[in-house]
């Protein structure tokens, strides 16, 4: 559904990324690995056009999404989830959740849209008068989560979901994500915790200085003595 | 002593007033760009001589006057932003700062060519006198024009507060101030969010001029004083909070007033005690009452 090729993109400077080739199908999860300053956030924002490209291409069913506003790109059904604690601290949890479905005119709709989200997490519901910032880190990833949900897009992108959460919650944002894929939602995800975003991915990619270093099935990869040693410790 | 308390607690709720809705635009506009704007003042300034220029020279009745005033200092507050301050947006806050001082002198320049420096007034209009209301024997009296300026003030406030806090757009305004990124992500305009901010900073800000302008004299350097005490207020109260803003200016507003009127301090140091209260505040709680995070979000 979506085809990443040749791209070469930076921010105005030197370029990050050098011909980065990625391909997402439908109904897949596929995770991006790579040391720190590879360039794997750079790979999501360019396709939320939030990088200077030099030459490549970056399409979604046929439409090349290089030249849209980010309106343009929610409407089409692709979401995505930044780095770090993106929510928005001093907005309440179901004010959050609104801001996802912002593109949306029909408050009706809007309405049902949270209705959904609070069913996929209960617990956002029990909390959603609650100022964002008083959650934890894991609470304030779910929420991100779920007003990411919102628009119920069709390729959710997420940038590192599981830094600086505790092991138990890690493995609860990955659970969801199996459940996200389930109700046919594509996953495009970049993760430092290599091992475990593998297990639960189709495919993965390992980025390096920029450039596609390996690709292949998540398990494989797993197996793979290379990205053994570099990215799983092993 | 005591019988002339009624009448100071009435002059410091109306400076109070005055302040809050000049710092409410210092503080939004704070709470997204993260500068203090020295040309906001002066949207309080152009709005009271708007309205003079309108009332005076073109006869206009007062609500359509008014009305023009607020709106032509929107669009100004927007142009600026659009013609000046945008290019600065990514720069570090001294740019814009040192830049919104140049744009102060530049509009006060502007209105000294076309309304003289002089002092001037709304009360050579020739309009009948203010009516006035007596309580407490006499020891307070109330102009229907203070009465105006009072009710349009909380009004307006809070107005904005339900703006803010149940509106699409007032959310996305929040959401915007507490990251631009993120919002954007979100598909908000952000471009568009920062115009909106200027825009009601600004017309705010023009009210709050027209209305002192109805109690004092005008003179093409008002806004800078309004500026000095709105400025104040905000500091105290927490920047890039409205409320902050609304219990900064009430605490100056009363505390000038009761110092001048119960103290042998003379009113001419009026902005000298604003300052001492200022500093004396920054001693005790650095980030202002309200304003926890503060100093995190401004070294964000
Ligand atoms: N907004 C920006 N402006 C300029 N350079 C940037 C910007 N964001 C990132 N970079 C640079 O681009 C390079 C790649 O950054 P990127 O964030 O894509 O890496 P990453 O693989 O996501 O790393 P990490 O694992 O640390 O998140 C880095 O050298 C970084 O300094
Ligand atoms: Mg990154």
């Amino acid at each position: 559904m979506l085809t990443i090729k040749n791209l070469t993109a930076g921010y105005g400077g030197p370029n990050i990324l050098h011909d980065v080739n990625v391909t997402i199908r439908e109904g897949e999860i596929v995770t991006i690995i790579g040391p720190n300053g590879a360039g794997k956030s750079t790979i999501l924002k360019s396709i939320f056009g939030m990088t200077k490209i030099e030459h490549g291409s970056i399409r979604y069913f046929e439409e090349n999404l290089t030249a849209l506003p980010t309106s343009e790109i929610i409407e089409r059904g692709i979401c995505f989830v930044p780095q770090g604690r993106s929510v928005f601290p001093s907005l309440t949890v179901e004010e959050n959740l609104e801001m996802g479905a912002f593109i949306r005119k029909d408050k009706k709709v809007v309405r049902k849209d949270l209705h959904e989200v609070y069913e996929k997490f209960p617990k956002l519901y029990e909390r959603r008068h609650q100022l964002s910032k008083t959650l934890s880190g894991g609470e304030q990833q779910m929420v991100s989560l779920g007003r990411a949900l919102m628009l119920q897009p069709r390729l959710l992108l997420l940038d590192e979901p599981s830094i600086g959460l505790a092991p138990q919650i890690v493995t609860e944002v990955f659970e969801k994500c199996r459940q996200i894929k389930a109700a046919g939602t594509a996953i495009l995800m970049v993760e430092q915790n290599a091992t475990l975003a593998l297990e639960y991915s189709d495919r993965g990619y390992v980025l390096e200085l920029g450039r596609n270093r390996l690709e292949g099935a998540g398990k494989d990869l797993l197996q793979n003595k290379q990205v053994g040693e570099l990215y799983l410790g092993k | 002593m005591l019988e002339i308390l009624p009448q100071v607690i009435w002059y410091s709720l109306i400076a109070s007033a005055i302040y809050t809705l000049i710092a409410v635009g210092l503080t939004l506009v704070f709470g997204i760009l993260e500068f203090i704007n020295f040309a906001h003042g002066e949207m309080a300034m152009v709005g009271a001589y708007l309205l003079l220029a309108f009332l005076v020279n073109f006869k206009f009745p007062f609500w359509l006057a008014f009305i023009l005033s607020f709106v032509a200092v929107a669009i100004l507050g927007i142009v600026l932003e659009k013609l000046i301050f945008k290019k600065v947006r990514k720069s570090h806050p001294f740019k814009p700062l040192v830049i919104s001082i140049g744009v102060s002198a530049l509009l006060q320049a502007v209105v000294i060519l076309i309304f003289g420096g002089g002092v001037t007034s709304y009360l050579q209009t020739g309009d009948q006198p203010a009516q006035t209301f007596e309580f407490f024997n006499g020891n307070l009296v109330i102009t229907d024009h203070q009465i105006l300026l009072i009710a349009v003030a909380f009004v307006l406030l809070i107005a904005l507060a339900l703006f803010l806090k149940f509106s699409k757009t007032g959310k996305s305004l929040r959401a915007v101030a507490d990251n631009k990124e993120v919002a954007a992500i979100m598909g908000i305009n952000v471009d568009r969010t920062i115009s909106i901010i200027f825009g009601l900073g600004s017309a705010l800000a023009a009210i709050g001029g027209m209305l002192i302008g109805g109690e004092q004299n005008l003179t093409p350097t008002m806004g800078l004083a309004l500026n000095v005490h709105a400025f104040a207020a905000l500091i105290l109260g927490g920047v890039g909070n409205v409320y902050g803003a609304l219990l900064g200016a009430l605490i100056i507003g009363f505390s000038e007033n009761f110092i001048i009127a119960f103290t042998p301090i003379p009113p001419s140091f009026r902005e000298a005690i604003v300052f001492a209260i200022l500093i004396l505040m920054l001693i005790v709680k650095p980030n202002g009452l309200l304003g926890a995070n503060a100093e995190a979000e401004v070294r964000k």
